[in-house]
Formats: structure tokens, sequence, C-alpha cells
């Protein structure tokens, strides 16, 4: 390998229960360089990392760092290795300092067993001074900002003899000010210390002002990878998403009435900073947008999963007073979370009892005794309607359902309420192909029967293909939106990404 | 959706941690106030003293509990540790009674060994049963509650022993200062430092906040729960016999529901429930120490002994009620 | 794919009977090796024992199966029986409606009132101020117990309220009434199951307690439902009070003072999980029964009554294991 790269990928390849997410990817880090990468939702790079962190292994390829070769079986082999990852979730204690968090596994220890304050205090200070943390350190982590936070857990990475350190959407819950010093510290970072870096985020502006290299992954397959100076926007974007549009998505003949949901300036923190939509009868309207953007914010406080801070909702010309799910059922509407796992199915329960959970209330008769014979039919109805592969659904539990199969279950415990409006989020993640299409035959066969569908997702062509309109989020804002003759994958992208610039 | 979701906004974050944190020196310093008043005997130092004695066997073992509640565990097994404690020790002296060996030093120094032998042992099984099978802490310890007190009674016959020469330590004193309150000082130093000045204090610590940060950064998490459940069993042996030398004799229902007496004291005295916050000194010393001056001062009046149960059920109601309002987690 | 075909096949099918039924087995099995090796098991006498011990704590243990079906627990249980057994042979002995024919009556609405206003404060603690049942409950049993035995010395020169009116022993099974009280326990059981198998109010149980956030979504009354389950289990060990009060003639306040791990034990070996959304009434019955069992076949057998202590810590143990075992393994359709 060539002197001055510090990482070689070769041949990577990693697949998940069948499906493979990464092809073949080749891709060298030089030291102290800024690589960049991006990609959808999705591409694979948040797995491609996890290989290299050691968090889950390859399934083929070779790893080679510094010339050796690199097979990491756990994330404590690559940190060892000098591979140190930031992630979104810190690990850090927030009711330790500063300089406890920072030698919290290696604590300096004297006579007595004692922790030797005085010299780790010093060593600390000294990296606090090094790389401008704003804290002390006896500081207690708990009262240190987010910025403050990561910077801390970056310094903990250096310590170690990081010779990579990999930032996943490290701005997400960054102030402009805390991203400028984040920027600062990068290029002291591989220009001071050598350290190389991958820099992973979506938000292009950053990545071009960061990186020397740029690396584009579409879906598991390194696309490109170039020098900054010979890239630039469009050019990344279309790389991003320029693909043939060769799926086939089953079309259905419907008329889309009148407006019947409406939400008004809705607000929650700085997730969701005062959307506005209108959907109509009969209407699939997808939401686009990337990490962070606040779509899955937005469909919780939509439906009272989570509490809106402001916002007006109207629903076939009533005003919601409140809005909890229960209430939100009562409306007729329906949700589907994202996370099926922890709020859309009880794992260990039989699928039966997973298909009835909503519509149970009505199915009970005298003294609230719940009716059996209209619960198995009901349930059995689901299955036959949405095609779930289920032998005996009063017995099998939900989690020995393959992911395809398990998101039907849960759109089946909706639509046997044959709710008016519908909330889908990624109701295709982890989805077979097979199964991803039926599901878009059963989105269709609801908006035929009249149905609004809200369909957030982050697989870009899904929509265009299922949707009549698509709004794009970012920042916590719908900052655009299409009809399906508009429909063109750079410009969502282009959207999604900010939609400044050329 | 929630019918409450935060307290009226003057007292939120800036008060109320404020009131959490100092809230108990001011109940104290009332319970001081008004049992003075009713009782002029109350506010002397030979009743502190008397306070202080009574306080110390119990407050070792809340000494304990901090290490495991800090992990965000418990162990309800201590009250029946110190009687398995308290039993075997004292069919001990019986034997060496016989073997007119007691009395000695020697045969002191192998009384509270056994004790803190006996104690940690039981300690090491709550570890074993949390860390390394991922029992429920409540139901592991309620299981080795039972399993001791079945050995104890097993042992003892389920007949009162009677160890008046643990009185020699129990309720001797030096320069007016009693034994116990001695070694429960030392204890508390010893053990605070372990717990803010040692690299297993802060790991501790660490596990309490946040167990999968800490799994990350590579601490021992299996080791460091078994130690303090470890801690505890032994605190609270060593505790048992002091108790025992105070009562004068082990009955079949001496120690009976220490544990919960232990569990309040900590948590009055600023340890989480939830785990990542402790307080051994002054927060152990601080609770024990109002668990029993209510005690005490509530028999100076000549109140129905049966009020501080009620009391002290109400206080421990308030000081949890304080501590989960920061509980993020599920309904249970 | 595996574990369906292994549970659908017949021997996989007998083996999760096995592992769901176990208590029912462990039931039978100790019945059977009672008969066999104790000595005057089968007598009359001692079946008859065996059913009024029984009682002692069906009722109440039934009670608390709710609040463990959350994943929860309920300390204050034993307190409303001390409270209610005070309070209510107070009124029926001592209050102004004694030896009236309001007493019986009064008696009955005092103890089982009790029992659900402490579970609603109960209910409250865990809803409103999110505070975890095992220390709510803790807190409610002191207070309580506080209560009952400070109560009982202020209206009774000893330790217990006598005095209550005769016919009232009915309910405990005196005069020949012995089946009163095993109806009322049985009737009160079936009631409890019927509540959680059958109607509305037990799927949302058996839901919130699986996954509460799920429930959520899916438009269940979370919080109400854990409210009522602890006002539920207050009420049924109000309703123990009742039958103990009955059987003891007296009102006691520091009844239950030795029961809570029978109870505890009861419920777990029967086979309910601590972690909450698995588990049943039938379940805890067969426990309570078991349990039962374990006591008369150890008096019967000579062999000391502490030693009990330790097998039922041993079998807590056990049945603890099994939860964790098969909840990781996931051998059994809970």
């Amino acid at each position: 390998m060539p002197a001055d790269d510090v990482l070689t990928l070769r041949n990577i390849t990693k697949s998940f229960f069948g499906a493979q997410v990464l092809h073949g990817i080749n891709l060298a880090v030089r030291r102290g360089e800024v690589l960049g990468l991006v990609g959808e939702n999705g591409a694979g790079k948040s797995t491609l990392m996890n290989v290299l962190g050691g968090v889950v292994s390859r399934d083929g390829g070779s790893m080679e760092l510094k010339g050796s070769p690199f097979e990491p079986t756990s994330p404590r082999d690559a940190l060892k290795a000098g591979i140190a990852f930031i992630h979104q979730e810190l690990s850090l204690f927030s009711n330790l300092t500063v300089a406890e968090n920072i030698f919290i596994d290696e604590l300096p220890t004297g006579p007595l067993w004692s922790v030797q304050y005085a010299q780790m205090r010093a060593k600390a200070q000294e990296y606090i001074d090094a790389f401008g943390v704003e804290a002390t350190p006896v500081t207690k982590i708990g009262s240190l900002p987010m910025g403050v936070r990561q910077t801390v857990e970056i310094t903990k990475a250096v310590i170690k003899n990081a010779e990579i350190i990999i930032f996943d959407e490290p701005t997400t819950s960054l102030s402009q000010k805390e991203k400028e010093s984040l920027f600062k510290l990068i290029d002291r970072l591989h220009h001071e210390y050598g350290i190389s870096i991958i820099y992973i985020s979506h938000i292009l502006e950053d990545v071009f002002a960061l990186c020397d290299r740029i690396a584009v992954l579409r879906d598991g397959s390194l696309v490109g990878v170039d020098d900054r100076a010979r890239l630039d926007k469009p050019a990344v974007i279309r790389m991003m998403v320029g693909r043939d549009l060769s799926q086939v998505y089953p079309k259905v003949e419907k008329t889309i009435g009148d407006v019947v949901y409406e939400a008004r300036d809705v607000v929650q923190g700085r997730a969701v900073r005062g959307v506005s939509l209108e959907l109509r009868a009969g209407e699939i309207v997808g939401l686009f947008g990337l990490m962070g953007a606040g779509r899955t914010e937005l469909v919780r406080c939509l439906f009272g999963v989570d509490r809106m801070e402001s916002g007006q909702i109207t629903f076939r010309g009533r005003k919601l007073r409140s809005i909890t799910p229960e209430d939100c059922i009562r409306q007729g509407m329906a949700f589907v979370t994202e996370d099926r796992r922890q709020e859309g199915l009880f794992m260990p329960k039989p699928v039966k009892d997973n298909l009835v959970a909503v519509g149970l209330r009505h199915m009970t008769g005298l003294l609230g005794m719940v009716k059996r014979p209209q619960e198995t039919a009901e349930a059995a109805k689901a299955v036959g309607d949405l095609g779930i592969r289920v032998q005996h659904p009063e017995r099998q539990q939900a989690k020995s359902l393959s992911g395809g199969n398990q998101q039907k279950v849960v759109l089946g415990k909706w639509i046997s309420q044959q709710p008016t409006m519908f909330i889908l989020d990624e109701p295709t993640r982890g989805v077979d192909v097979g199964a991803k299409h039926e599901i878009y035959e059963i989105i269709n066969g609801m908006a035929k029967k009249g149905a609004t569908v809200l369909f957030v997702s982050s697989e870009m062509e899904e929509l265009m293909g299922v949707c009549d309109r698509i709004l794009v989020m970012h920042g916590g804002k719908i900052i655009g939106a299409l009809e399906r003759s508009e429909y063109h994958q750079e410009r969502i992208m282009h959207l999604a990404l900010g939609g400044r610039g050329s | 959706m929630d019918a409450v979701t935060t307290l009226p906004r003057l007292s939120s974050r800036r008060l109320l941690p404020l009131l959490y944190q100092y809230g108990i020196y001011l109940v104290l310093g009332v319970m001081i106030v008004y049992f003075s008043t009713t009782n002029p005997n109350f506010l002397t130092v030979r009743n502190a003293m008397i306070v202080l004695q009574q306080a110390a066997p119990i407050g070792i073992g809340v000494i304990g509990m901090a290490f495991v509640l800090v992990v965000a565990g418990i162990d309800i097994s201590v009250g029946q540790n110190m009687f398995l404690v308290a039993t075997l020790v004292g069919i001990a002296m019986r034997s060496m009674e016989a073997a007119g060996y007691l009395g000695t030093v020697g045969s002191y120094a192998i009384i509270y060994a056994i004790a803190i032998v006996v104690g940690a042992l039981l300690g090491a099984v709550n570890g074993i049963l949390v860390a390394r099978f991922q029992l429920v802490p409540f139901i592991a310890t309620l299981a080795t509650m039972g399993i001791a007190r079945g050995v104890a009674l097993i042992a003892g016959n389920s007949k009162v022993a009677f160890v008046p020469k643990l009185g020699v330590i129990s309720n001797g004193s030096i320069g007016g200062v009693p034994y116990v309150v001695i070694t429960l000082l030392v204890l508390a130093i010893v053990f605070d430092y372990v717990l803010r000045r040692t690299p297993y204090g802060r790991q501790v610590m660490a596990i309490g906040a946040d167990p999968v940060a800490a799994q990350k950064v590579g601490i021992r998490i299996d080791r460091d729960v078994f130690l303090a459940y470890l801690i505890c069993g032994a605190l609270a042996g060593l505790g048992g016999v002091l108790s025992a030398g105070q009562v004068g004799a082990v009955a079949v229902y001496f120690a009976d529901g220490n544990e919960f007496l232990v569990i309040s004291a900590a948590v009055l005295g600023g340890t989480s429930l939830f785990g990542g916050k402790a307080s051994i000194l002054p927060g152990a010393l601080i609770g024990i120490l109002l668990v029993t001056t209510i005690v005490n001062g509530m028999t100076m009046m000549n109140a129905s002994p049966y009020a501080y149960k009620i009391v002290r059920g109400g206080i421990i109601f308030l000081a949890v009620m304080v501590d989960s309002l920061n509980y993020k987690g599920e309904l249970r | 794919m595996d574990t369906i075909t292994a549970r659908t096949s017949t021997l996989g099918r007998l083996r999760s009977f096995v592992l769901s039924e176990s208590i029912l087995l462990l039931l039978l099995l100790m019945f059977g090796a009672a008969a066999l090796f104790a000595p005057g098991f089968l007598s009359l006498f001692n079946i008859k024992n065996l059913l009024l011990q029984s009682v002692d704590i069906m009722v109440i243990s039934v009670g608390m199966t709710f609040v463990l079906l959350n994943g929860g627990i309920d300390f204050s249980c034993v307190a409303v029986l001390a409270m209610g057994s005070v309070f209510g042979a107070w009124t029926m002995a001592r209050s102004p409606v004694a030896n009236t024919f309001l007493a019986i009556p009064a008696g009955i609405l005092m103890m089982v009132g009790i029992g659900l206003v402490v579970g609603a404060i109960n209910g409250l603690s865990v809803v409103v101020l999110k505070m975890p049942s095992f220390i709510a409950t803790l807190a409610t049993m002191m207070v309580g117990s506080g209560v009952a035995v400070w109560f009982a010395s202020l209206v009774a020169e000893k330790a217990s309220i006598i005095g209550l009116p005769e016919s009232f022993f009915i309910l405990g099974g005196d005069q020949g009434y012995i089946l009163l009280p095993v109806v009322i326990a049985v009737a009160l059981a079936l009631l409890a199951h019927w509540l959680l198998s059958t109607t509305l109010f037990g799927r949302w149980v058996y839901a919130v307690g699986t996954n509460p956030r799920a429930a959520f979504v899916s438009g269940m009354p979370v919080k109400r439902t854990v409210f009522l389950l602890m006002v539920l289990s207050g009420l049924f060990a109000g309703v123990q009070s009742v039958l103990a009060t009955a059987r003891n003639q007296a009102g006691i306040p520091s009844l239950g003072d030795r029961v809570f791990i029978d109870i505890v034990a009861s419920i777990i070996i029967g086979g309910t999980s601590v972690f909450g959304g698995s588990g049943s009434v039938i379940k805890t019955v067969y426990g309570v029964l078991f349990i039962t069992l374990l006591n008369n076949v150890v008096n019967l057998l000579g062999i000391e009554w502490y030693v009990i202590s330790l097998i039922k810590g041993v079998l807590v143990l056990v049945a603890a294991f099994i939860d964790v075992f098969s909840k990781r393994v996931d051998l059994v359709q809970r």
C-alpha cells in the first residue's frame, strides 16, 4: 500500500439477513487527510464504519491498517489499533467530571489506591488547553452543553493515540458557534497531529469546507471518490442519487379529493420549527429528508406520541383539541412508527394479539368481554388480506416473523380499523423487495378507498414511485414540495441538503 | 398526554435540587428543635451519644447499601444478613465459652471476623446472582433473604441466643465516645474515600450513570457490581454483630425489617435509587441520624412507638418522590 | 425459523407445555409425594386445614398478580391486611355501629374501602408521581402498618381487638361453614381470571406489561391501566383482610407480618414473570396451593418450621432463574 495510506479497505462486503448491504468497497484513507463520506440514508455509510470500528464483522474483503492486516473483533480492538469513532451518543458520564471522564478507564493511581487527582487535573488541563475545551477539569459533564461534551469525547480519542477518527453526523446537535469550534479542532487534528479524519455528514457545505477528498456511497457501493477540488455540489448529488429508476412501482386508479388534514405551524424544540402542510383524501404524500431533518419528530407530534409545543391540527373540518394516540385513533388516524420492535409490536406475543391491538376496543361485548370469534376472524382476515406468512397466528410470536412480515402485522393492526388518515414512518425499512411491493400495493389500496397517506421515507426512489406529491424537509422545516410531474432525483436531494447554492 | 409533566416553573430546576440537597438538614434541624421543646432531656450530650450509639450499627449497613444503590441495584437481604451473622456469632460464642476461650482478645477478633466474612459471603452470593446471572436485584435478594433467614433459624434452632459479652464492644466507649460511633465514623471516612477517590468508586458511579457507555469504555461491570454487593454484605454483617451486642440477645425477630431502615436512610442521605448518585459522607450519616433521631425523640415524647413507623414511612415517601421526579423510565 | 417448527412439532409442543404448565405438574407431583410419604396427609382434618390455609393468601396473591403483570410489586398489601383487620374489627366491635345490624356490612365496607384507598394512593404515586412501585408501596406499607399498630394500641388493651359479632365468623369457616371462605376465595380468583383473560382490560394489562410504548401508540390507556392495577391489588388485599379477620375472630395489627414472602413466592413460583407481560391468575392459584402444600407437608413431616424459609428462598431463586432463562432463550410462548 502507498506510503501515505494509513488505512486500506479492499472489497469489503457485508450482508444482513440475506440482504447485501455493502458491495465490494475499495477505499483508501491517506495519512492526515480529511475524507468526507456522503450518501443517502441507507447507502451503507454507517455499516461500513461499523465494520471499520469493529462493531460488526465483515463478510468478505480485507482491511489493512498502517501496512498490517486489520481484523477487529470488537470496538475495543479497533480502539486499541487506533481507530476512534465519535458517535452521536457520546460515551460520557454526566455525574463525573471532565478529567474523570477522560481518564475513566485508566485512572492514575497512587498510594492507598487513590486517584491522583492533582496529576490527572494537570494532564486534563493540558488537553483542555490544547483542544480548546470550554470547561475546567473539575466541571461535571452534566452541566456542559453538547458541543463541549463532544470536544471532551474527541479529546478522549486523541489521547488514546487515535490514528483515524470517524465522525458520524457530528453537527446535528451543535450551535453554529460550536460547529465552528469543531471545525477548527478538526483542522488542528489533522494538520498538527497528523490524524486522519473520516467525516460523515449530509451537510454538503460542511463536507466541502472541511474535506480534502470526498467519497460517495450509493446503495452499498462506492460510486466515486475524488479530490474536493475536482468536485462540486451538483456532481456529488449526481453521484449520490444517479441510479437508474428501473424499479416498477404498482400504479392505481384513484381520485384525489379535498383537503382533509391540515397542520399549521407545528413546533417542537429544535427538531420541528414551524411546519405546515395540507393533505387530501386519496392522496399519498411523501415526506423525504436526511437524518436530522425532523421528519420522525414531526409525525410523532402529529399523532401525539410526543408532545408538540405549539401547532394547530384540523382533521376533517374539526380542530383537534387534544392530541394523543387515543384521540387520533378515535378520529380515524393511524400511525406506523419508525421502530417496529420498540413501539410497533409486542414481540413476545402471538401475531394474533398484535393484529388486534388497536381494534380490540371495538370487539367487546357484554361487560367488556372480548369477542373471541370476532378477534380470530379479524386477525385471520388481516393475515389473508396482507399476505402475512404465518402458520399459526394465535401461537407464533411476532418476533419469529421476518422483517417484512412483521411490518405487515403492524400495518394489519391499523388497516383493520379502516383509518381515513395513515401516517407511515419508514414502513419498508428492513423489508425484502417482495414484501416491499406488497406494502406499496397495500398503500395504494388504502388511497384508492379514499384514505390519506403521509409516507415518511429515506428512500427517494420508492417515494417517487408511489407518491402523488413529495414534501422535502430540512432543518425542521418543509423546504420544498414537488408534484409527480416535477420529480427529479437531484432536485429532491438538492432540497434535502438545504436547497441553497447551485 | 401526561397529567403532570412539569412542576410549576418556580420549583423546577433551580429550587428543587437545592431543596433536595439541603432539605434534609432542614428537616433534621426542625426535628431537633421540636423534640427539644417537648423534652428538656433531648438536647443533652448524653442523649446525643445515645442517639449516635443506636444509629451506628445500622449506619454501617447504610454505607454498604450506598454502593449497591449507586449501581442502580438493591439489597433487601441485609436485615436477614444481620440476623444470620448474629446467630452464627452467638453459636460461636457458646462454643468458645464452653472451651473457656471467650473473653480473650483473640475470641473477639474471631467473632468480628466471622461477622464480616459471613456477611461478605452472603453479599458475594447476591453479587453473583445479579452481576453474573442477571437476575433482577430485588428478586435475587428477596430469595437470599429467605435463604439467610432459613439457615439462621436452622443453625440457631430458632432459640433466643443471649450474647451479653458482645456488649463489651457494642456498649463500650472510650473517652465518652462509644466504640460503635468511632467505628461508624472510621468506616464512613474509609468508604467515602473509596467512593470518591479511588478508580473503583469512580467506575461504579459511571456504571450507575450509564451502563451502556460504561461497557463501551471498557469498565468491568460484572466485577464492579459484584464487589458492590460484597461490600454491602460485609458491612451489613458487621452492623449486625454490633447491633446484637446492643440488644443483648438474638431472638427470632432480630434485625427484622432493618433493610428498609437502611434503604430509607441511604435515600434520605442523598443516594438515588436509580443509580449514579451517592453520598456516604455526610449523606449516609445524616440519613441514619435523622431516622434514629426520630425514633429517639418520639420515645422521649412518650409518643406511641408505632407512630414512628408512620412518620418514617412518610419521610421516605417524600424522599423517594423527589428522587423520582427526575425518573424518565417506564411506569412500573 | 427453527423455533417455529420446534414449537409446533409434537415434541416441541410437549416441551412447551411442560415448561409453561410446570407449576401444575409440580403441584401434582408434590401432592402425590405428600399422599405417599406424609403421615396423615389424606385425612379429612388435614385436607380441611389445607383448604383453609390456602385461602389465607389466595385472594391477596391473586390481587398482587395484577401488579406483577406490569413488572411491579405491591408491598403494601400486607399492610392493608393489618389496617383492614384493625379498623374493620373496630367498626364491628367498638364503633358507634357496633352491635347493630349495620356492624358487619359496615365492617366489611371499611376493610375493603381501606384496600381501595391504599391501592389508589399507590396508583397515584406510580402514575402521577412516577415513583417505582416497589418504593411507593414500600412507603405505604410502612405508614400503613404503623397506623394499624398505633390504632390498635389506642382502642385495645391487649394487642388485638376482640368482641366481633359471632355471625361474622362464618366468613372464616366457623360453625361448619367450612367451605364459605373457600367458595369466596375461589369466586374471587375466578373473577380475577375472568377479568384478565376475557375482558378488554385484561388485554390492556398484558399489553402494557409487555411493551408500554407500543401499547401507548396503539391507543391503549396506559396510565389508567397501571392505576387500576394498583387499585385492584389493594382491593383484593382488602377482601383478604375480611377473610383473615373472620378466621382469626379478631382484629390483629400484626396480620400479614410473615406472609409477604409466601405471597411473592406463590406468584413467582406459579410462573408469572417479574418482568411483566406474562403470567396468569390460574398460575398464581397453583402457586398458592403449592406453597400451602409445602407448608403443610413440612409440618406433617415434623420438619422444623424454619427450614421452610430456606426452601422458599431456594424455590424463589429457581423460579427467578427460569424466568430469566426463558426470557432469553424463549422456549415458552409467553
